[in-house]
């Protein structure tokens, strides 16, 4: 070895070379405002981290013993789980109020352990239709550095039917799995076609003011505001209906389950796309369950909803999704949301106390 | 060496970040590794029988049916826009630095040893991973981590073959660039892949999983004249059969050979002329796959056209590349780990 074992100036130029190239690595930091964001003193992450997982172990001897907490209550609270399944630090606002620490993940609606989450998952299959919104030749909107909607929309639906698939017993489908052309009307379709029990799309808002950055979820209705308008016309572009069609669908639209159920879910998505996204994306404004006539809505049979999980026009949140992680938290969400939901229907289903809600679901089966 | 002026209440690190085992080696003496398996309940009754919301390792296979599995270097990368894999990179980084046990009030100055491929496509996001749970950072390449660690920085090709990868690396006294790496991905994994594929079609009615097939390959890899039969015992519908192996073992074990030889000398070919001798005496074998019976053997046979391979292995292969990490750590001088 000892042609080759290096002097000490070789050796102090090789340090200093590994130096250099880690500084490269270190400047190169293009990414979103989640990683500025993360605190950079270490320790408190893992500290906070061991925290909240020992807070949540509480959390759980609590909701065993104590009587079931209203599931509105407690569907609010999924969001401490989420920064810590990222490995996200916790900010110490966060630790101060013991309310906001959630229990994990999307069972916390799931009442006192009685009843096993095997029996309530183990109902019957769910088929759930993902649909990402545009596509092929319709780019969608695009941001002010090219970002194109269909692209976010394809990636969160893909990931988000990969979180779906995983354990949960759904049967998940995609209207489009690549950046193809469809119609409003084969979408819907699609959704028919295959029994859906539950339609989910998913978009992307534009706003002309670049600071907005607005969460929403529509499910079919009359429309509540002019700007919900605003959104369907812009969605409803490329529909391949004929009036007569539509009119026959919106008449079908009667269906007052479907509106119901489409509600409840939409309520659902909203509070943990909106609850969680909160965190992450502090001027995020929550403009809430909404109704619009999208065509799509009323095409599919199922309950529907449409998300709209963020703005394109806003060139910060542009830049988080652009960013893989982000996609994948928003798809989180979205799982989260439609959980929750599914979750609480199947209990109702199993308990079934008479509960005038409860009897419409049955009904609809 | 550089002179050492260290503060007393840094802790230094090496992590040798694999596919399939990372180690850790620390100043204080702590020696750990760790099967690279990171498992997350699968729901709250997993968690509740568990009793823990994260395993690593040999636990975390053990519950395999219970946890989401990951094992996040699975092709030597970590895969474009899993978070997942990014997660588990995170929490076993922090498992690893947790097993070298340090002290409250220490400073962690790491240095963590990545495949190099997870090193080309993934700087960013394995620094992303460590930099929450280590004061100061260094991330170079596993092959360079284990060449620094045995001294050998000039004139000589590391070859580390991995699970998921194999890593060359010719040293030539500066820090290596991409044109003196390569990357094949037929490592381990792919052993494991073949014997399981060449041991079904041989014996359609023995049960076979991927981790038994593993074991044998851990216990009775090799290469050339075989010292002993390889014998396994296997359920054969249901009842416990012996099975001789021998052959299928070395024909799998002998496979990788080739494509090694191959990029070995398609990395010494383009070397300075005058040293590529100098090159063919330093050939260097590291990572799970140096531990092959007979391997080095083999390949100077595979090289024998090329001219005189002097080839070897390193010691202590499990740990090579953390004690070369911690080595790196320790001579870094301490203005550039202030600046990380």
């Amino acid at each position: 070895m000892l042609d080759n074992s290096g002097s000490n100036s070789e050796r102090a130029q090789i340090l200093q070379e590994i130096y250099e190239d880690n500084v490269r690595i270190r400047d190169r930091q293009p990414r979103g405002s989640l990683y500025t964001a993360r605190p950079y003193v270490t320790g408190i992450g893992g500290v906070a981290v061991l925290a909240i997982i020992i807070l949540i172990a509480a959390n759980f001897v609590f909701q065993d013993t104590a009587p079931r907490v209203s599931s509105d209550a407690s569907a609010t609270s999924g969001i401490g789980s989420y920064i810590v399944s990222a490995g996200q630090s916790i900010t110490p606002e966060l630790m101060g109020h013991e309310g906001d620490i959630p229990s994990a993940r999307a069972y916390q609606t799931i009442g006192a352990g009685s009843e096993s989450l095997v029996d309530l998952f183990d109902l019957d299959v769910k088929t759930i239709v993902i649909d990402a919104g545009h596509g092929g030749a319709d780019p969608g909107s695009s941001g002010y550095s090219g970002t194109r909607e269909k692209d976010v929309t394809l990636d969160v639906a893909q990931r988000l039917k990969r979180r779906l698939d995983d354990g949960y017993g759904y049967r998940v489908l995609m209207t489009r799995d690549s950046d193809s052309t469809l119609s409003l009307r084969s979408r819907a379709e699609y959704s028919n076609e295959h029994a859906a029990d539950l339609f989910i799309s998913i978009h992307v808002n534009s706003f002309p003011d670049r600071e907005v950055v607005a969460l929403e979820t529509y499910y079919y209705g009359p429309q509540t505001d002019d700007s919900a308008l605003r959104v369907a016309e812009m969605e409803n572009q490329n529909s391949d209906y004929s009036v007569a069609e539509f009119n026959r669908m919106v008449r079908q639209m009667g269906d007052r389950i479907k509106l119901q159920e489409s509600r409840k879910i939409a309520r659902y998505v909203q509070r943990s796309l909106y609850g969680n996204t909160k965190i992450i994306t502090k001027n995020a404004a929550n403009w809430g369950v909404k109704t619009a006539p999208f065509v799509v809505l009323v095409g599919a049979e199922a309950p529907g909803i449409l998300a709209e999980i963020g703005a394109i026009s806003n060139p910060e949140s542009e830049a988080q999704m652009m960013t893989s992680e982000y996609r994948e938290q928003i798809a989180m969400f979205l799982e989260e949301g439609i959980v929750n939901y599914l979750t609480e229907r199947s209990q109702n289903e199993v308990t079934n106390n008479g509960a005038t809600e409860h009897a419409t679901e049955e009904e609809e089966k | 060496m550089p002179p050492k002026k260290k503060k007393s209440n840094i802790l230094h690190i090496g992590i040798d970040l694999g596919t399939s085992r990372s180690a850790v080696v620390a100043s204080n003496g702590k020696r750990a590794w760790e099967e690279s398996y990171v498992g997350w309940p699968r729901d709250f009754v997993a968690k509740k029988m568990l009793g823990k919301s994260i395993l690593f390792g040999e636990e975390a296979l053990e519950n395999r049916l219970s946890v989401n599995l990951v094992r996040p270097l699975e092709q030597g990368v970590i895969r474009d826009g899993t978070i997942r894999d990014e997660e588990a990179v995170r929490e076993l980084v922090h498992h690893l630095i947790e097993m070298a046990n340090p002290g409250s009030a220490q400073e962690i100055y790491a240095a963590v040893g990545v495949p190099a491929e997870a090193l080309r496509v993934n700087k960013q996001a394995i620094r992303d991973a460590v930099k929450e749970y280590a004061d100061c950072l260094m991330v170079v390449s596993e092959p360079f981590a284990v060449a620094y660690g045995q001294g050998v920085l000039n004139n000589a090709l590391f070859i580390d073959i991995g699970a998921g990868t194999v890593d060359f690396c010719i040293l030539h006294g500066t820090m290596p660039g991409e044109d003196d790496q390569r990357t094949l991905t037929t490592g381990g994994d792919f052993i494991d892949q073949q014997l399981l594929a060449r041991l079904q079609e041989k014996y359609p009615d023995a049960s076979f999983s991927e981790t038994m097939v593993r074991g044998f390959k851990e216990n009775y890899a090799f290469t050339g004249q075989s010292r002993a039969r390889v014998k396994v015992k296997v359920p054969v519908a249901g009842i416990t059969t012996t099975l001789d192996i021998t052959r299928e073992m070395q024909y799998v074990c002998e496979g990788i050979i080739p494509a090694i030889a191959e990029a070995a000398m398609d990395l010494i070919s383009v070397y300075e002329p005058d040293f590529q001798d100098v090159v063919k005496d330093n050939v260097y074998l590291a990572g799970g796959g140096s531990q092959i019976a007979g391997i080095d053997d083999a390949l100077r046979e595979a090289l024998k056209e090329y001219g005189d391979f002097n080839v070897q292995v390193v010691d202590d292969p499990l740990y090579a590349g953390a004690e070369g990490a911690l080595a790196l750590a320790q001579d870094m001088p301490d203005e550039y780990w202030e600046d990380m």
